[in-house]
């Protein structure tokens, strides 16, 4: 009996996996631990290995197709063995159109293929791009993107069935509603954009971009394109945070700045918990834990590991778990899991010598703090003379739907209270 | 014309089995085993009996909403009827239709209607196909004294004069429509002169003299064929209120207690001991098995099941 | 093919079923010498004699409880009621007694019977003489609605009727009586039947769908046609059985085109409209709309004597084409139309 491959579920959030490359062949022999093809989740890349001895009988998914959880992307057996029947019809899930572009939708009953109501539209300007056909079976209207947008049903399922969010496409019609057309003109427009090919000169080369850069483009577009965002910023006297540190250095911590970053951004949010938040239309869906992402740049790209219930955590803790999980990233050796739950992120570029930047909201997220270099400058003292300080600037880029610079101020300065008194942070147990 | 005793024992068989079966349904629904309502004949049993019991099975009728004796009279099968009357599968119209709608077209009952002078019309047409078909048959239209003031008893007792159709037109006036009584809903005292109208023979009959309605039937039967339509009024009264709701505040005791003295059964059974000799004892034999027929017919019907909802939408339209 | 009108198309139904049929009979108001308030019966008196096509006198209820008894005995009647507005005076015989008299006496027997009837406006006949009142009728279990576009459907769909073992409502608006179309050679006539429950599309598209019967069919197809000039590729579907409705019809072409305009001559409130609107609503084509499901029906008004009047309380080709304007968000060329 042939054994399926099937696309490992590698995370508690992970639905799909995209298919990047097969290492191995149909009809090549595969021993048990075989890498045999390389796989991308929404987080990281991973390879795949064989669990069963036999011979590669049947790729069912190939490069680029995304496929739901469970689902078999190959047949392992004896040479000749025969495969189900149903192999191929598997997923139920809307293609990613960063991916693949779903020019023909099948749906499950007959009638419709024909019936597809813009049908005109596409045949007209898509198919003439001439995009691989990589449809897979979808049921509408498999996912909604309800939200604040008025769009007709059509256009609800035509987007459902692309998956792309109603927020981002303009609407066309009278009432302000969007239409199907809008969004097939939207994606028109958008694969035109994304096959846009720049002049290509004497000399010049290509740098491809890994999946995870890609895949990272992508998430951060849509938080652009979708969140109205604002930032703010402050400085923190961290001169006797960086002396207690030094003192824990001697003897024989390994504490960082970002640890204490950290530590300081859940004792804000414990304070103010309000951008420890997504937005969800006409409420908040306020987070219970506190999980800070910690921004990582690895081999890859940049990864954001998670810092699960950080509020909970002594700064010897913060600064354990850190330095594991940008370990892992650093030998690619990171767990999906680890890289998703987070509620809000850390992004610390001073060891860059960066001194002030505005970081992206990373969605669902609705805030991320970045800090900076610290520095040495001479401020005045109640008496007005000079005093050497050591400063850090702090950034909070925010969603403005979520609260306002107000709302943001208050939580800086929660982040700055702990940063300039650390031993308000949580002790050593 | 002299009737045998045989079918003057078939007439008080046939009322006999009205009388009882009316009883009974009376008793079940005082036992809340009934939904809905019913019509009772008793004391008209006379009217339906004489009629019916006078056609022939290819003969007509349109019964009305009080038409279990009318049903009774032209041969229906008591089982059946009870069935319906309890809502049951094995009812003549399957549970679908009640006791106001009993019908079996096999022994030429086209049913009963629950619309005053609802089958009227209907009645006109079933002759015509009769008229048409060049058969020797007639229909029967059963109607009370309330439905000669409907539009309708104007329109059909015209076409079938016009048309000459083989129908006779049957009015039981029991002296009331629901609580009104005739005086104060018409201005003649004798519907019969109606047929006038429409150059139409209209006759006039005790409604509880059950061997002149069969009589009368008899020759009617013939008039028509021959001379189209005829109204055949039966003078009769209704012992009940117009339904199992009627508190009959529009008319006295002493009233109906005067009527239940002129009642049709006692009075043939009268007829059979006086003046045919019949031995008492068959007569009681007859009683007996009468009552035994519908206690049949009730445990036939309770025995039977309930109809089931998943056919229904195919019973609605024929193929 | 050749032409004929639809008064000619129905008479020839009538005379070929007669004709096939002797069970087949003929009964209502000036049918005979008259032949018919609209003529559609000249000459019928003359062919099959005074006991198959029956004048009656002016007495509408008891023409079709007639026919209904008649036809629960084994004649096939065919009734005409002069004008539909006159259903009211027969509505029990048609209500209470043609639609019901198989079901409640427990589905004994059948009730074989046309009624047809002339229907609409357009005649300057006025409050009383030119209604749609096709959706009351539709309301009650047991009777099937047939409202014919064209001379080739109401000759099938006449035949299909008259062969249907049910009560069947035969409406034919007045101002098609005269229209002509392609009918088939009588020759061919046995074949053309036509059932009765299935729509038609009448004209093929992709961008909108029309979904209409009887008369404003026609004007429906001319405001297409005008539609196609700019760009627009209607689908016109002729439901021409309300009941029983073609869901399926419906259904796929909604779902292919995902914006519907609904035209009736009927007034809008409670109008079959309506039905057609929930039957897509209620259905998988919900998610293939584009657009709210548009009505244009007669206004809720009695039909007016004056000419203007009575034109301009129906709808018109002119005022779909701007419905269907404004259903494709064609907002400038509307303020053309207008």
């Amino acid at each position: 009996m042939a054994e399926p491959i099937i696309m490992p579920k590698a995370g508690m959030l992970m639905h799909t996996g995209t298919i990047l490359e097969w290492y191995a062949a149909e009809g090549v022999p595969i021993r048990k631990g075989d890498a045999i093809a390389h796989i991308e989740t929404d987080k990281a890349t991973m390879n795949l290995e064989a669990e069963y001895e036999g011979v590669l009988l049947k790729i069912v998914h190939g490069p680029g197709e995304i496929v739901p959880v469970t689902r078999p992307i190959a047949w392992v057996g004896d040479p000749g063995e025969p495969i189900p029947d149903n192999h191929h019809a598997i997923s139920k899930t809307p293609v990613n159109l960063g991916l693949t572009i779903p020019l023909k939708i099948v749906h499950n009953e007959k009638s419709s293929q024909e019936n597809y109501p813009a049908s005109r539209v596409m045949s007209g300007n898509l198919t003439s791009q001439k995009p691989a056909d990589k449809t897979i079976e979808s049921s509408p209207p498999a996912e909604h993107h309800f939200g604040i947008y008025r769009a007709t049903p059509a256009a609800r399922r035509t987007a459902a069935e692309l998956d792309i969010t109603l927020g981002e496409i303009p609407p066309s019609g009278r009432y302000g509603q969007i239409l199907a057309s809008d969004v097939l003109h939207y994606v028109n427009q958008r694969h035109e954009r994304e096959n846009f090919i720049p002049m290509m000169e004497e000399g010049d080369s290509f740098l491809p971009l890994t999946s995870i850069q890609k895949a990272m483009g992508r998430h951060l577009t849509f938080g652009v394109q979708t969140i109205p965002y604002s930032s703010c910023s402050m400085d923190a006297d961290v001169t006797r945070l960086v002396e207690k540190r030094e003192q824990m250095i001697k003897i024989g911590s390994k504490v960082t700045i970002t640890s204490f970053a950290a530590a300081a951004l859940a004792f804000g949010l414990q304070k103010n918990r309000r951008f420890n938040s997504q937005y969800d239309r006409d409420r908040l869906i306020l987070k219970g834990a506190v999980n800070v992402g910690i921004a990582v740049n690895g081999p890859q790209g940049l990864v954001v590991p998670v810092l699960q219930h950080a509020d909970q955590l002594t700064i010897e803790e913060i600064s354990s778990k850190t330095a594991e999980l940008s370990k892992l990233v650093h030998t690619e050796n990171i767990s999906p899991d680890l890289l998703e739950g987070a509620t809000i992120t850390l992004s610390n570029l001073g060891p860059y010598g960066v001194t002030s930047f505005i970081p992206l909201i990373n969605p669902p997220q609705s805030a991320i703090l970045g800090v900076s270099a610290v520095r040495e400058i001479f401020l005045p003292d109640p008496d007005g003379k000079p005093v050497l300080k050591k400063i850090m600037s702090l950034t909070l880029s925010y969603d403005h739907r979520v609260g306002g610079g107000a709302e943001a101020a208050l939580l800086l300065a929660g982040i700055r209270e702990a940063l300039e008194q650390p031993e308000l942070l949580k002790p050593q147990e | 014309m002299a009737v045998s005793d045989t079918v003057l024992l078939e007439l008080y068989r046939k009322m006999q089995q009205t009388r009882f079966f009316e009883e009974t349904a009376a008793h079940l629904f005082s036992l809340g085993k009934v939904h809905g309502t019913a019509h009772f004949c008793i004391g008209e049993e006379a009217s339906g009996i004489g009629v019916g019991h006078a056609l022939k099975n290819e003969d007509y009728i349109l019964q009305t909403h009080r038409g279990h004796g009318q049903a009774i009279g032209k041969g229906m099968d008591m089982k059946r009827m009870m069935a319906e009357f309890l809502g049951k599968e094995t009812g003549c119209c399957k549970g679908y239709g009640g006791c106001m709608h009993i019908a079996d077209f096999s022994v030429g009952s086209l049913g009963a209607n629950g619309i005053v002078g609802g089958g009227l019309s209907l009645a006109v047409g079933a002759a015509l196909t009769q008229q048409y078909l060049g058969k020797n048959n007639v229909t029967v239209c059963f109607f009370g004294d309330g439905a000669t003031n409907q539009g309708i008893f104007h329109e059909s007792l015209n076409l079938a004069s016009v048309w000459k159709l083989p129908v006779i037109f049957v009015c039981t006036n029991n002296l009331y429509g629901m609580s009104t009584h005739v005086s104060k809903a018409m201005n003649i005292t004798d519907i019969a002169v109606r047929a006038a109208s429409y150059n139409m023979k209209g006759i006039s009959l005790d409604g509880n003299d059950v061997i002149t309605i069969y009589k009368e039937t008899l020759q009617a039967r013939d008039y028509v064929l021959q001379h189209g339509p005829m109204l055949m009024v039966l003078n009769t009264y209704r012992w009940m209120g117009h339904s199992k709701s009627d508190a009959q505040l529009y008319r006295t005791k002493e009233e109906v207690d005067e009527w239940k003295n002129r009642d049709p059964i006692k009075q043939l059974r009268k007829t059979l001991l006086e003046e045919r000799h019949i031995p008492v004892k068959k007569i009681e034999e007859i009683d007996q098995e009468a009552e035994i027929d519908v206690e049949q017919a009730l445990a036939f019907a309770e025995q039977s099941p309930e109809p089931r909802l998943d056919s229904i939408l195919a019973d609605v339209y024929a193929d | 093919m050749r032409e004929i009108t639809y008064a000619d198309a129905i008479r020839e139904a009538m005379s070929e079923e007669m004709r096939r049929d002797s069970r087949v009979i003929f009964i209502g108001e000036d049918i005979g010498v008259y032949g018919g308030a609209f003529g559609v019966s000249r000459g019928m008196l003359e062919e099959f004699g005074e006991t198959r096509v029956r004048d009656t006198p002016i007495s509408e209820a008891v023409i079709v409880g007639a026919a209904a008894g008649a036809a629960m005995t084994g004649l096939r009647p065919i009734a005409e009621l002069m004008f539909s507005d006159f259903i009211t005076l027969a509505m029990d015989q048609l209500v209470n007694q043609a639609a019901k008299n198989r079901f409640q006496f427990g589905s004994q027997g059948a009730i074989p019977l046309v009624i047809r009837t002339p229907a609409g406006s357009g005649t300057g006949a006025a409050a009383q003489h030119s209604q749609s009142l096709e959706a009351w009728v539709c309301h009650v279990p047991g009777l099937k609605v047939v409202i014919p576009s064209t001379p080739y459907d109401a000759k099938g769909l006449l035949k299909a009727a008259v062969r249907d073992n049910n009560p069947v409502l035969f409406f034919e608006q007045k101002l098609l009586y005269r229209t002509k179309g392609e009918v088939p050679e009588p020759e061919l006539s046995e074949d053309h039947i036509i059932p009765l429950g299935k729509a038609d599309i009448k004209r093929s598209g992709h961008d909108l769908t029309i979904i209409s019967y009887g008369r404003m069919v026609q004007e429906s197809l001319k405001a297409a046609e005008k539609l196609a000039g700019i760009g627009i590729d209607t689908e016109v579907l002729d439901i021409r059985t309300l009941v029983p409705m073609d869901r399926q019809a419906v259904i796929a072409s909604a779902k292919k085109t995902g914006r519907v305009l609904i035209v009736h001559e009927a007034v809008k409130t409670g109008g079959f409209g309506g039905e057609i609107v929930s039957t897509i609503a209620d259905s998988e084509a919900f998610f293939y709309l584009d657009a709210p499901i548009k009505r244009l029906c007669g206004l809720d008004v009695p039909i007016p004597y004056n000419p203007g009047l009575e034109a301009g309380v129906v709808p018109s080709s002119a005022a779909i084409y701007t419905s269907a304007l404004e259903l494709m968000e064609q907002r400038q060329l509307m303020q053309g139309a207008t």
